[in-house]
């Protein structure tokens, strides 16, 4: 379910990301008589606010645990069925995970900049990141190498969900007729990139980041008289991510 | 520089794993048993007291100063009969329970009551005073012997058995367990009178606590130490000591017990210059070790029994060898004059159900059901004289004169004339 999310997510992005191409109109202003070609983008305001949506995916190695489940061979009674034995062991796996992010700010000069955003993200399950950043750019009219630095907190659930059958891939594995609430936890992403100018007003951004997020599970099975078993999941996931993104200023 | 920047890329990726912790936090209602130790309270028992009269039931050790005879009676007391003319009178009964062996130093007798060694003036048998208490003297063995003692707490005494107190209440992870500091106060100090009955058997000698008791020298009472090793107590000018020699002990005299893991000590007695520690190991095997008086080295003759428990055993100079009572039947063990291990061990086939055996000049006698006088060698026991009219279950030779307690009493009979065995009125 959460894998047929993602691809759904990715071809969405990256249809919307090449029809912001289909936008960008290249306006040249030729001065015949100084026998020379002016680039709009000399003239382009040094502060102002900005808009930036962006596109990446995040890349790297899930690692989880899981558990085999076998028969016992032998039957102690025609009428019993035989217990079965769970062995958990850890696995890792490849992971990739879509993220979209908007980013408002404003741009103090042509180097500096700030801003704050809000994105969705699809782990094995849906954070909202909100988050604030610090831009240095190196050259505004031309392309140019920039640097960002994001943090913030990644939102999950805001309540919890009820699961009669609830199954995890860490300890205790299955729960019966327990809630479930995955809680996000601090984000912090510095990011490199290239920008590239397509017109007056917007500018075409490749990035490369490393993204550090916390996340918190909290699996909650509740009895009489205020008794509760509380299963908390923490993780540290790292990622390297790439992106592409497109700002309007 | 291309391949680098991919290389550098994939070990970034292979790198970026997640780290993961997993807390588990509960709450629960539990109800949590906790034992509590019961301690003997040792008020009754260790009040030790003349009476009048008690029957005499199981006599297990009779001594004598020149005045009274001491009978011991197995977990109860002594009988202490007085001396007439040739005869004895019952005089009263020292009540010592749990009592499983003693001593005599002159008008002092040393016994143990339960685990507490106890010196007793029994000048006036009448008029007893406790002159001393060692607490928990006969309950210290240590290292691989640990488990002969019966659980001991210092400063609170012997622990009888638990009780279980039952505490409901909720546990979290943060406090995994209950509180029981308010059941600590109220049941931290619980105590009894009474022994269990598990604690005794039929043959008390076989339980704890394992009681061996000699007089050696003047004034010297040896019990087993702590470990491999002798306990010696005096009480010299109104002083009690208490001293351990073991194995290195210098100037060496006898060789101190050995403790054998898979077994535990029944029986000590000092006869023919021997100490004698008879035990029992698992199951159906025994063993004796006969300690000898050597100053050079260590002398201990050890006799090993696989198919039964030696009840008593006493030594054939003559013969250099031991005889042995099984309980069924008299055998004889010889001595191998290289070692201290026997170089033969036979059955005599005497069918008998004697629990005494000892030596006068060249016979052997046994008591029991009945009296029998044999004659020794070292391929049959020829029976000599049957007494069916004596019987008992312990005795004690003071020259001719053998005395012998039995559920009737103490009786004393001649036996100058091992063929003419008289009782003395």
């Amino acid at each position: 379910m959460i894998t047929m999310k993602k691809i759904c997510f990715i071809q969405l992005l990256l249809i919307l990301t090449v029809s912001i191409f289909a936008q960008s109109v290249k306006e040249v202003d030729l001065n015949i008589e100084k026998n020379r070609i002016h680039s709009r983008f000399d003239n382009r305001n040094k502060k102002g606010f900005y808009s930036i949506m962006q596109f990446s995916l995040m890349m790297g190695n899930s690692r989880s645990t899981e558990r085999t489940a076998y028969s016992q061979e032998y039957y102690t009674t025609s009428q019993i069925a035989a217990p079965i034995y769970y062995y958990p062991y850890a696995i890792t796996s490849k992971a990739v995970v879509p993220s979209f992010t908007i980013t408002n700010g404003y741009r103090f000069d042509k180097h500096w900049s700030a801003g704050a955003g809000v994105g969705y993200e699809v782990f094995d399950y849906n954070l909202f990141p909100l988050f604030a950043e610090i831009r240095y750019t190196v050259w505004d009219n031309k392309i140019s190498p920039f640097m960002v630095v994001k943090g913030g907190y990644s939102f999950g659930n805001f309540k919890s969900k009820h699961y009669d059958d609830l199954y995890l891939n860490w300890s205790p594995y299955y729960l019966n007729n327990a809630e479930l609430r995955h809680y996000g936890g601090l984000m912090f992403q510095p990011e490199i990139g290239v920008k590239v100018p397509l017109s007056e007003n917007s500018d075409l951004l490749f990035t490369a980041a490393y993204r550090f997020q916390e996340t918190k599970t909290i699996a909650r099975k509740e009895y009489d008289a205020g008794q509760f078993d509380e299963w908390e999941h923490n993780e540290d996931i790292n990622r390297l991510s790439f992106g592409i993104g497109i700002m309007f200023r | 520089m291309k391949q680098s920047f991919y290389l550098f890329l994939v070990l970034i990726l292979l790198g970026c794993e997640n780290n993961t912790e997993d807390i588990y936090r509960y709450s629960k209602n539990i109800s949590q048993s906790k034992d509590y130790p019961v301690y003997l309270d040792m008020s009754e028992i260790g009040n030790i007291q003349v009476k009048t009269n008690l029957p005499l039931a199981a006599p297990f050790k009779i001594l004598s100063n020149d005045k009274y005879y001491f009978v011991g009676e197995m977990l109860k007391g002594i009988h202490v009969y007085e001396k007439k003319g040739g005869s004895v009178n019952y005089l009263c009964f020292i009540e010592c329970r749990y009592i499983k062996g003693f001593e005599l130093v002159d008008n002092k007798l040393f016994c143990n009551n339960l685990v507490d060694l106890v010196v007793i003036d029994v000048t006036n048998p009448k008029q007893i005073t406790v002159l001393y208490r060692q607490k928990n003297q006969f309950n210290k063995f240590t290292s691989y012997v640990n488990y002969w003692n019966i659980p001991y707490v210092e400063g609170k005494g012997i622990v009888a058995g638990t009780e279980a107190h039952v505490l409901t209440g909720t546990i979290t992870d943060k406090q995994p367990n209950l509180d029981f500091t308010e059941y600590d106060k109220l049941y931290g100090n619980l105590t009894t009178k009474v022994i269990p009955d598990s604690w005794f058997s039929i043959h008390p000698e076989n339980d704890k606590p394992y009681i061996g008791m000699i007089k050696m020298g003047t004034d010297e009472i040896y019990t087993y130490g702590s470990y491999n090793s002798w306990a010696i107590s005096t009480f010299r000018s109104g002083t009690f000591g208490v001293r351990e020699v073991d194995l290195w002990a210098t100037p060496r005299t006898y060789a101190p017990p050995y403790y054998y893991s898979n077994g535990y000590p029944v029986k000590m007695f000092y006869q023919d210059s021997l100490i004698y520690i008879l035990g029992t190991g698992y199951g159906n095997t025994g063993y004796s070790d006969c300690i000898t008086y050597n100053e050079k080295y260590p002398l201990t003759y050890q006799l090993y029994f696989p198919d039964f428990r030696p009840l008593d055993i006493t030594y054939m100079p003559a013969m250099k060898a031991f005889i042995v009572l099984s309980g069924q039947s008299v055998w004889v063990a010889l001595k191998d004059s290289g070692s201290v291990y026997m170089k033969k061990y036979m059955d005599y086939k005497i069918p008998t159900d004697a629990t005494s055996i000892f030596r006068i000049g060249n016979n052997v006698i046994t008591l029991g059901n009945e009296l029998n006088v044999y004659a020794p060698t070292e391929t049959a026991l020829t029976l000599v004289k049957s007494y069916p009219a004596i019987s008992g279950r312990s005795y004690l030779l003071t020259g001719n004169v053998l005395a012998v307690a039995n559920v009737q009493g103490l009786f004393l009979y001649d036996i100058s004339n091992l063929e003419n065995i008289k009782l003395i009125p």
